[in-house]
């Protein structure tokens, strides 16, 4: 997998929620798995505009506590039907579990105010944790993406995952 | 708050070296380790099975730990959920799950299972549903995995990393009107989400001998709305007590070693904690209830995973008693579970309830869940839910705030946001 992106960013403030931010909670309550249908939704309540001219590869930036409250799979599942990687200030444990699982690259970084605005083209090596604006040339360094969480991520998410490990499990 | 540095290890490193098949396991390492027990939840498995025969996958890896509880939505109520449910008695079959609490004899899993007897002191415990760390109570560790289940089901194993623990000791005791949820809101909002993210919150000290079953269930509930991932109680006689009629698995009072090396030290006054209110968007967002006197209230539950125990019914039960709420005001109750339920009958609680004009519910998650009663636009609740966050019981624009069961029995009565004690009159 390349795991340096080239992409615009969107910007999103600080305690972007889960339910009702990334993902409206009615996705959970009908119980919809499908990426497709849901990168349909993603952001609806606080970005309207976002699910029509999102792109793969693009990069959602955001603050701290992406993600909060109940980690349900929606959100992110919409996020890598739409093919997004993220780039955030801090993910609480989790967001960034249902994150990974879901198969959504992510980097944490520390104050990234200002570091961009929506629009502009960014790099980002989800391997070595570098970030950088292209427009600006300004850059950060982020804690790289753990090789097993990136292994998850590669494999397409936590269940085709799962899939490959199995092939190589001793049966019970 | 005090640092310490130790060589002892914590109980969350003792549960998961033994789980994960090794001598010891250190703070921050990534380990693989397989649960004693799933907790599962009827609502999500359907999906979950057949997302596990989609990919081929036929047979689970340990289907004798499976758990399973009706909960979110019982009963049905939509033809969709009925047939899920209908679908899923053959699903079990099909993979071996045995261990099934159906209709009747359910009760929010995170309860449920612990009353139940299926969960003891050093277990490792994986949940679908995100308030599992209430199983803490009983000094088991269980960390939220939500949706990763389908892959631990199959492999019977999941990656977790070696949490950093918080010990915070628990000293005096809990003043009248004072109640264990107020206690862990209080700790998860002096504690906050930067120091719990990731870590686990263990729970010790002298005021724990005066704190019963109900009130760690709470303690341990509440503590994931910090972002902890999962909560400890230390086992101690109350444990034992509880534990002993339940359960024919076998057990030890498993503890942290004294020089375990902690994160942090936290001292708590239990002398010290007034009821409070949680205000809208997050739950740790706390007021004096003084400050939101008057605010005007359309719902009020009593319920969840988080405050609809005994503990709770009683005190909401001892404010309506010989009172009606409000005209104005829909107030649910809804027992945790089944065993709370009949319990609650045989003291007369449900009585007291239906005489003053409430509703009271069967066992499910139901209004926390957002499906049952859900709130409409404009809207203000005062309950026992789990959570503050918008659109969690039904509308995004309707305003939620979590406070004790007292507060909110008395704000039913009030028709507004009000203290036990501000009622006012001797009840009818």
């Amino acid at each position: 997998m390349n795991w340096r992106w080239q992409g615009r960013a969107w910007v999103f403030g600080d305690d972007v929620s889960n339910d009702d931010g990334i993902m409206p909670l009615a996705m959970t309550r009908q119980q919809e798995y499908d990426p497709a249908v849901l990168a349909r939704h993603c952001f609806e309540q606080i970005e309207p505009g976002f699910a029509a001219a999102a792109r793969p590869r693009d990069i959602v930036v955001a603050g701290s506590g992406f993600g909060h409250g109940n980690p349900h799979i929606q959100g992110f599942l919409g996020l890598k039907g739409a093919g997004i990687g993220l780039v955030v200030e801090s993910m609480g444990r989790g967001a960034l579990r249902a994150c990974v699982n879901a198969g959504v690259p992510v980097l944490q970084a520390a104050d990234l105010a200002g570091f961009c605005r929506t629009g502009d083209s960014l790099e980002v090596d989800f391997e070595t944790g570098r970030i950088r604006n292209l427009d600006t040339g300004d850059s950060r360094q982020a804690e790289p993406m753990p090789a097993a969480m990136r292994e998850i991520v590669a494999a397409g998410g936590g269940i085709a995952h799962m899939v490959q490990r199995l092939a190589r499990y001793p049966r019970r | 708050m005090r640092a310490a540095v130790g060589n002892g290890a914590t109980l969350a490193q003792k549960i998961l070296a033994r789980a994960s098949g090794r001598a010891a396991v250190a703070v921050g390492e990534v380990v693989v380790a397989e649960p004693d027990v799933f907790e599962l939840i009827d609502l999500v498995m359907p999906q979950y099975l057949k997302t596990l025969a989609s990919h081929g996958i036929s047979r689970l890896r340990y289907p004798e730990r499976c758990v399973v509880f009706a909960d979110h939505e019982v009963p049905s109520q939509s033809v969709r959920v009925a047939a899920l449910k209908k679908q899923l008695r053959r699903q079990m079959q099909d993979y071996g799950i045995t261990r099934v609490y159906g209709e009747g004899r359910h009760g929010i899993s995170h309860q449920a299972i612990v009353e139940y007897g299926h969960v003891v002191p050093g277990m490792l415990v994986l949940s679908a549903d995100t308030h599992a760390t209430t199983l803490g109570c009983v000094g088991a560790l269980a960390p939220p995995i939500n949706y990763e289940t389908i892959q631990a089901l199959a492999t019977g194993d999941i990656w977790l990393k070696v949490p950093q623990t918080l010990r915070v000791t628990l000293t005096g005791r809990l003043r009248p009107h004072v109640m264990s949820r107020d206690l862990a809101q209080r700790v998860i909002a002096d504690l906050g989400p930067q120091l719990c993210d990731y870590r686990v919150i263990e729970y010790a000290g002298p005021a724990l001998a005066g704190l019963d079953m109900d009130a760690r269930m709470t303690l341990c509930n509440v503590a994931v709305e910090a972002g902890a991932k999962a909560a400890l109680v230390e086992p101690d006689e109350i444990t034992d007590a509880y534990l002993r009629p339940r359960t024919r698995i076998p057990y030890e009072l498993l503890r942290s070693d004294p020089d375990a090396a902690f994160h942090r030290r936290v001292d708590i006054d239990l002398d010290g904690v007034e009821p409070m209110v949680a205000a809208p968007p997050r739950p740790d967002n706390l007021v004096a209830v003084s400050a939101l006197a008057g605010t005007r209230v359309d719902q009020v539950y009593i319920g969840s995973c988080a405050g609809g125990r005994l503990e709770d019914l009683r005190a909401a039960a001892g404010v309506v008693r010989g009172r009606q709420v409000h005209g104005d005001v829909t107030m649910l109750v809804v027992p945790t579970t089944q065993q709370t339920y009949a319990a609650a009958a045989r003291e007369g609680l449900l009585q007291v309830f239906a005489e003053a004009g409430a509703v009271v519910a069967a066992p499910s998650c139901g209004p926390c869940y957002g499906n049952l009663a859900p709130l409409a636009d404009g809207d203000v609740c005062i309950g026992t839910g789990t959570t503050n966050i918008p659109g969690r019981m039904g509308s995004a624009r309707a305003d939620i705030y979590l406070s004790n069961a007292a507060v909110a029995a008395a704000s039913a009565v009030a028709g507004a946001i009000c203290a036990p004690d501000a009622l006012g009159g001797e009840p009818r």
